[in-house]
C-alpha cells in the first residue's frame, strides 16, 4: 500500500536536521561578523571608507540571514510551493552576489586611495 | 532587497497558481470514479487579464480562485470527470509552468550577468 | 500536517487514489476468482460479490477553505441486491438434491472485467499525475541554481 509521502521517513528528518544545523552555523558566523564589525575606525579620513566597507559586509550578512529564514520557513510549513522556495533562493543568491560586488568595489577603491598616499 | 522586482514576483505567483491548478486536476483524476463528484477548476490568468493595464502592484493582489464545475455533463453516477479532458489539461498546465519557469529563469540570468560582468 | 509535508501536498490526491484503486483492483480480482465458488468454507452458500465504495477526501484548511485531499475507500460491502443466478445441473456437487439446481455466485465476470479496466485506467492516470508533479517540482528547483 502507498504510504503518505514523507511521513515518518528517515530522509525527511535528515533534511530537517541539516537545515537546523545550517541555521545554527550561520548564527555563529553572524556573531563573529558582529565582533569584527565592532572594531573602531582609526583615522578621521579613512572613516568613510571603513564605514562603507562595514555597511557592505552587513548587507552580505543580511542576505545570508534571508536564506536561513527560508530554511526555517520550510521547516515550519509556511512554504507550500517549490517555485516560491526556488525563486526566493535565487533572489537571495543574486542579492548576495550584488552585495559582494558592491563590497569589492569599495575594497578596490580603498586600496587605490591607500596606494596614492604613499 | 527585492532584486527580482514586481515582474519577478508576478511570475512566481503565476507558477504558484499553476501548481495549485495541477493539484486540483490531480484531485479530479483521483476522484474520477467517485459517484457524485464534481470536477474543480482553478482560475488565475483570466482574473489577471481582467485587471490588464493596471500597475503590476495591483496585479500582485490577484489571488487564484478554485471553482466547482457544475456545467459539465455528468455520467450516470453523477460524476462529471472526463479523464481525457483532465489529462489534456494536465499537459497544457505543465507546459504553462515550463513557460513561466523559463521566463523567470532568463530574467534572473540577465540580472546576474548585469551584476557579475562589471569590468 | 507538519512542516516539510506541506511542500508535497500536491502528491496526496494521487497517492490516496493509488491506494484506493489498488484496493478496488484487489476486490474485483477476488470477485472474478470466486465466480464459480458455489459453497463458501463457512457453509454460507455461494460466494457473494463484494463492492468497494469510494468517497472524496476534502480536507478543511486552517482558513476554512477546502483543500484537495484525494479519495479514500469508505467501505467494502457485500452485494446483497444482485440476485444469485440459478443453474440447473443435478450432477454438480452443490446441487440441491431435490430440484437439481445450483445457486451460483452473483458475480458477472464481464461486468467485473469492465470495472477492472476502469480501475486500472485510473491507477495509471494517477501514476502519471505523480510523475507530472515530480517533473514540475524538479523544474521549479532548477530555478534556484
Amino acid at each position: 500500500m502507498i504510504d503518505r509521502i514523507g511521513q515518518g521517513s528517515l530522509a525527511k528528518s535528515a533534511i530537517e536536521a541539516a537545515l537546523k544545523r545550517q541555521a545554527e552555523a550561520s548564527q555563529r558566523l553572524d556573531q563573529r561578523a558582529g565582533e569584527l564589525l565592532g572594531a573602531k575606525p582609526e583615522a578621521g579620513e579613512v572613516q568613510g571608507f571603513q564605514n562603507s566597507l562595514a555597511q557592505g559586509l552587513r548587507e552580505v550578512d543580511g542576505q545570508v540571514k534571508l536564506g536561513d529564514q527560508l530554511a526555517q520557513q520550510v521547516i515550519e510549513g509556511k512554504v507550500s510551493d517549490f517555485a516560491e522556495v526556488a525563486a526566493q533562493l535565487k533572489q537571495t543568491d543574486l542579492a548576495f552576489k550584488f552585495a559582494l560586488e558592491v563590497r569589492n568595489k569599495f575594497v578596490d577603491a580603498y586600496r587605490e586611495v591607500m596606494r596614492m598616499n604613499v | 532587497m527585492d532584486i527580482q522586482g514586481d515582474r519577478g514576483q508576478l511570475l512566481v505567483k503565476l507558477m504558484a497558481a499553476t501548481s495549485l491548478r495541477d493539484r486540483w486536476i490531480s484531485n479530479n483524476i483521483a476522484n474520477q470514479n467517485v459517484p457524485g463528484y464534481q470536477r474543480r477548476d482553478v482560475r488565475f490568468e483570466e482574473l489577471l487579464h481582467e485587471k490588464l493595464g493596471r500597475h503590476e502592484a495591483d496585479l500582485l493582489e490577484v489571488q487564484p480562485e478554485v471553482t466547482v464545475d457544475t456545467a459539465s455533463p455528468s455520467g450516470s453516477n453523477g460524476n462529471n470527470v472526463n479523464l481525457e479532458l483532465e489529462t489534456t489539461k494536465a499537459r497544457e498546465n505543465r507546459l504553462m509552468f515550463e513557460l513561466y519557469a523559463s521566463i523567470f529563469q532568463s530574467r534572473m540570468e540577465l540580472i546576474q550577468s548585469a551584476i557579475t560582468s562589471s569590468r | 500536517m507538519s512542516g516539510i509535508d506541506k511542500l508535497f501536498s500536491g502528491l496526496r490526491a494521487s497517492s490516496s487514489a493509488l491506494s484506493a484503486e489498488r484496493t478496488r483492483i484487489d476486490v474485483i480480482s477476488k470477485n472474478i476468482a470466486n465466480a464459480e465458488t458455489t459453497s463458501m468454507p463457512d457453509g454460507s452458500g455461494p460466494y457473494r460479490r463484494q463492492v468497494v465504495h469510494f468517497s472524496p477526501i476534502l480536507e478543511r484548511a486552517l482558513d476554512g477553505s477546502r483543500s484537495a485531499g484525494g479519495v479514500r475507500v469508505s467501505s467494502i460491502s457485500t452485494d446483497s441486491s444482485t440476485p444469485c443466478p440459478v443453474l440447473h445441473d443435478p450432477g454438480h456437487r452443490d446441487a440441491d438434491p431435490v430440484t437439481g439446481d445450483v445457486l451460483m455466485p452473483n458475480v458477472n465476470v464481464v461486468s467485473e472485467m469492465a470495472d477492472l479496466i476502469l480501475a486500472m485506467r485510473s491507477y495509471e492516470a494517477n501514476l502519471n499525475t505523480q510523475d507530472n508533479f515530480v517533473k514540475m517540482a524538479e523544474r521549479a528547483l532548477r530555478l534556484a541554481q
